[in-house]
């Protein structure tokens, strides 16, 4: 790594060869990048709070008589059925079908992206 | 919105004739617009549902003139509106007499009653199912109807799908979406029917809710569900085709949405690992989607129904990428518009 011929020109052209240009991975190129679709719309930061707010006060109602509405706050696995984790970050049960060999939806990766990610929560 | 109001201008993918891809940023853009225009396709018409009502009277009236006591309750897609235009009537009998009589004679009457009432001319009895059901196409409208008899939940399912269509915030009209897209899709391979192994309409619905209430971007409240289609669509083929474990994880659609381990709550069965199991959300004892034993051929193709549109996706970047420096002005100029569809390639 301390290589003084580290940023010469075939050491640079190789990285950009392995590395995607829009997130820097390795396991695809540019234009095969996940960012290319996974890209949503948010809403406002005041938006979000009125969300959070008619959800709880659907969870009062009964089933069947509005609770409908209510979505939970805690994040559950696809891959073991257990709550406190994404199914992507999964290490209790083996991976059955395919191991994501990039972040799919339900993954740590996704919830650090975009405009309400705080780090220090 | 009438399916007929629609000029040919493509055969394959009719329902992009009003899409306005120019003025899409991105792919997700394009994809939402398209996915909106074919749910408005596909829903029903006002025409549509007045021969589905009639049909149900047609029905109706010619059973409770051979069982008196007998009442006729369409449930499932008919009362939440999930139907597509050639989708099945499905309808329920409560009857006492009929729960005191031999099943598969009630089912043989019943076929006869259809039959000189000439609502259709052909019955066929499925009397070894899970629920035993008849089943015909009717001579007027061409409509296919399954009558099953007193199945007790189906009806108040009816009505809490109603509840998520309305209650979920800035998602119904993205599970509305969900659904007819996967019923849509799984009904061109005829893996739509509980009897041969598919999916069922409930499960299909459920399986929606439940991918709705877990997105980890729905769940923090950071996104709208129908703002975001395009991308909701790929992720709803990508979850269930590609990365949930059937194995191990059940659904559940009840008190906010949850997953649960299928061994520790004992709905394991070794000889059935692999089915999707979902809690049903008006009997937490009962399991909806045990009779869909054909669920890994459903997996696999909505695996590749992902992979398709991923691929079309990056197609779809690198023309607009193209049009952006200048080297395609419109992407309706020289090109079938159809080409920009991602829905008519799966
Ligand atoms: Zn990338
Ligand atoms: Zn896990």
């Amino acid at each position: 790594k301390t290589c003084p011929n580290r940023f010469s020109h075939s050491r640079l052209a190789a990285d950009m060869i392995d590395c995607c240009d829009r997130c820097s991975s390795k396991v695809h190129k540019m234009n095969e990048c996940p960012t290319l679709w996974r890209i949503y719309q948010y809403v406002a930061d005041e938006d979000r709070v009125k969300i959070m707010q008619t959800r709880e006060e659907k969870k009062k109602l009964g089933f069947g008589k509005g609770s409908e509405g209510y979505i939970a706050s805690e994040l559950y696995c696809y891959n073991c059925g257990n709550p406190g984790h994404l199914g992507d970050d999964c290490d209790e049960v083996a991976f059955v079908f395919d191991i994501p060999a990039e972040p799919s939806a339900f993954s740590l990766h996704n919830i650090m992206s975009g405009p309400f990610y705080d780090p220090t929560s | 919105k009438r399916r007929q109001d629609f000029a040919p201008t493509s055969r394959k993918a009719p329902w992009i004739a009003k899409v306005d891809w120019d003025s899409c940023h991105n792919v997700p853009e394009m994809l939402h617009r398209e996915v909106e225009a074919f749910v408005r396709y596909m829903s029903p018409t006002e025409v549509e549902e007045e021969i589905r009502g009639l049909v149900i009277i047609l029905v109706s009236n010619a059973i409770t003139n051979a069982f008196p006591d007998a009442q006729i309750l369409p449930f499932g897609s008919y009362e939440t509106k999930l139907y597509l235009p050639n989708g099945d009537i499905d309808l329920m009998i409560k009857s006492e007499s009929m729960a005191y009589s031999d099943k598969v004679n009630v089912l043989r009457t019943l076929a006869n009653v259809i039959k000189r009432a000439r609502i259709a001319s052909k019955v066929t009895i499925i009397a070894k199912a899970k629920v035993p059901i008849i089943k015909f196409v009717t001579v007027y409208g061409r409509l296919n109807v399954d009558i099953s008899i007193n199945q007790g939940n189906g009806v108040v399912a009816g009505d809490i799908v109603n509840g998520f269509l309305n209650g979920m915030r800035g998602c119904g009209f993205a599970l509305r979406s969900l659904v007819i897209i996967a019923k849509a899709f799984l009904n061109q391979r005829a893996m739509n029917e509980v009897y041969t192994g598919g999916l069922g309409s409930y499960s299909i619905v459920c399986m929606a809710v439940s991918f709705l209430q877990m997105h980890p971007k729905i769940r923090r409240g950071e996104i709208d569900a129908e703002k975001n289609l395009g991308v909701l669509v790929m992720e709803f083929f990508e979850l269930y085709g590609c990365y949930f474990n059937y194995e191990e994880v059940g659904i559940s659609v009840r008190n906010g949405g949850s997953y649960f381990s299928k061994r520790q709550r004992g709905w394991y069965d070794f000889a059935k690992r692999n089915h999707l199991s979902i809690e049903d959300p008006t009997d937490p004892s009962n399991d909806i989607s045990k009779g869909s034993y054909g669920i890994a051929k459903v997996r696999q193709t909505l695996a590749g129904a992902h992979g398709i549109m991923t691929s079309m996706a990056f197609l779809r970047a690198g023309i607009l990428g193209a049009r952006k420096e200048g080297r395609t002005y419109s992407l309706r100029g020289h090109r079938e518009p159809e080409d920009m569809s991602i829905l008519s390639s799966i």
